[in-house]
C-alpha cells in the first residue's frame, strides 16, 4: 500500500493525462512523442493526446515535482539530441502507486457488485 | 523578440507533413510567450512525428484525422494555458504584494503603537511635547492602516500556504485576516466617535486576529510550511492573547505590564514573515487543468 501522506493535498486522484504520463515513464526514462505513443499504446487509443496536452501537462508536472528532466541524453547518434528525455520523480511514483491503488479498489468495488461485463481473474 | 520554434528536419517528408509542420508552427503562436519559448520547439517535433507516422499508416485520411484530434486538442490547450498562465501570474503577483503588506503592515503597526502610547498632549503643561498633539490623532488610524495591511498579508498566506496548510490551517488564516478587518475598522471608528463599543471592537479584533494567527502558527510548526522559521507565526501571534488572558482572568499583572514589548516582538514577527513570503512567492507547483 502506498504511503499518501507524504503527497502534497490535492494531488490525488490524478487526472487521467497526468496519470498515463507517469504510467509510461514508470519502466525509464522517455522523450515527448514516445509518451504519447505509450499512452495511445496503453489506452487503445482512448485517451487521445495532443502535443499541447502531452507539454501542458509535462509543465505542471514539472512544477509539482512529479517528473524530471533528465540532464544525459542518449547516444547523438542513436536519437535527435534536441529531443527531451523525462523520468520519473520519486515523488512520481508515489503518486503513480498510490493513484493505481485507487483505482484498483474502485475496480474490486465495482467486480464485487458484478457490474463488470468481462472476467478480470486473478482481481 | 521571441523566438520561432526551429523547423525540426523535415528531408523526405511528402509535401502534406511539410505544410502541416508549417501550419502548426505558425499556430502554436496563439499559446503564451512564456509557453511557447519553453515548449514550442518539441511540441512542433512531437507533431511532425506524430504527422509522419499518421500519413505513413493512414495516407491522407489518416493525416485529416490528425489533425481533427489535433485542432480539438489545441484548442482546448490555447484557452488552458492562456487562462492558467494568467491566474498563476496574478497569484504571484497577489502573494509577492501580500508579503510587502505583511512588512509594511508591522512598520506601521509599530508607529502607530509608539504614537498611540505617547502621554496625551497637555497644552498647559511644559513638559507636554509639541509632537505629542500629532501622535495623538495620527496613531490610531496608521495602526488601523497597518492593521488592514497585516489582514491583506494573512490573505496572501491562505493562497500561498492554503492546500498545503489543511481545512483547519486555511480556517485560522481566513478568520485572522478577517478579524484583523475587524479591529482595523474599531480603530478607525473610535477616532471618529467616543464610543466604548468601538474599543471593544477595535481590541477583541485584534485578540483574535492574533490568536488564529497562533493557532496558524501550530499548524506551520507540524507541517513545516515555511521555508524556515516556522515559528514566526505562533510567536507573532500567541503574545497578545496570553497577555489578555493574564490580565483579565488570570490577574497575573507582570504579564499584563509587558504589553507593549509583546507588540513589538508581535510587529518584527510579523515584518520577518513578510520577508519570508516575498522570498517564497513561487509555489512549489500547481495541477491545475492537465
Amino acid at each position: 500500500m502506498a504511503n499518501t501522506d507524504q503527497l502534497p493535498d490535492g494531488l490525488l486522484p490524478l487526472t487521467p493525462a497526468v496519470f498515463n504520463i507517469l504510467l509510461a515513464l514508470a519502466d525509464g526514462e522517455k522523450h515527448g512523442y514516445a509518451i504519447m505513443l505509450e499512452v495511445d499504446q496503453n489506452t487503445q487509443g482512448e485517451v487521445k493526446m495532443g502535443p499541447g496536452t502531452l507539454y501542458g501537462s509535462i509543465k505542471r508536472m514539472l512544477a509539482a515535482g512529479l517528473i524530471e528532466e533528465c540532464d544525459e541524453r542518449p547516444d547523438p547518434e542513436l536519437d535527435d539530441q534536441r529531443r527531451r528525455y523525462y523520468q520519473l520523480s520519486g515523488l512520481g511514483r508515489q503518486a503513480l502507486t498510490a493513484e493505481a491503488e485507487r483505482l484498483s479498489r474502485q475496480v474490486t468495488a465495482a467486480r464485487l457488485k458484478h457490474v463488470l461485463s468481462f472476467d478480470l481473474g486473478g482481481l | 523578440m521571441i523566438r520561432r520554434p526551429a523547423l525540426p528536419n523535415s528531408g523526405g517528408d511528402p509535401s502534406p507533413v511539410i505544410f502541416s509542420v508549417h501550419l502548426y508552427r505558425a499556430m502554436l503562436l496563439a499559446y503564451p510567450v512564456q509557453f511557447r519559448r519553453e515548449y514550442g520547439e518539441p511540441m512542433l517535433q512531437v507533431f511532425r512525428d506524430s504527422c509522419r507516422r499518421a500519413a505513413r499508416q493512414g495516407g491522407m485520411n489518416g493525416l485529416l484525422r490528425m489533425w481533427f484530434w489535433t485542432i480539438i486538442d489545441y484548442c482546448k490547450t490555447v484557452v488552458e494555458e492562456t487562462i492558467l498562465g494568467g491566474v498563476q501570474m496574478r497569484r504571484d503577483k497577489f502573494v509577492k504584494l501580500s508579503g510587502w503588506a505583511l512588512v509594511v503592515g508591522a512598520v506601521f503597526f509599530l508607529v502607530g503603537l509608539l504614537a498611540s502610547s505617547r502621554p496625551e498632549y497637555n497644552v498647559y503643561n511644559a513638559k507636554s511635547l509639541a509632537i505629542d498633539r500629532f501622535a495623538n490623532q495620527v496613531g490610531l488610524p496608521i495602526g488601523a492602516v497597518g492593521l488592514l495591511l497585516i489582514s491583506l498579508g494573512m490573505v496572501g498566506m491562505l493562497v500561498r500556504y492554503g492546500s498545503q496548510a489543511g481545512a483547519f490551517g486555511q480556517f485560522c488564516l481566513g478568520f485572522g485576516a478577517f478579524f484583523g478587518m475587524v479591529s482595523a475598522a474599531g480603530a478607525l471608528g473610535s477616532t471618529m466617535v467616543e464610543s466604548e463599543a468601538w474599543w471593544l471592537m477595535f481590541f477583541l479584533g485584534l485578540i483574535l486576529q492574533n490568536l488564529f494567527l497562533a493557532l496558524f502558527g501550530l499548524v506551520c510548526l507540524r507541517r513545516k510550511l515555511l521555508p524556515r522559521w516556522n515559528g514566526l507565526p505562533l510567536l507573532a501571534g500567541i503574545g497578545l492573547p496570553l497577555a489578555a488572558i493574564a490580565d483579565t482572568t488570570l490577574s497575573l499583572e507582570w504579564l499584563s505590564s509587558l504589553g507593549n514589548l509583546i507588540l513589538v516582538v508581535m510587529a518584527v514577527c510579523l515584518l520577518l514573515l513578510g520577508y519570508l513570503v516575498l522570498r517564497d512567492a513561487q509555489p512549489a507547483g500547481a495541477m491545475q487543468g492537465s
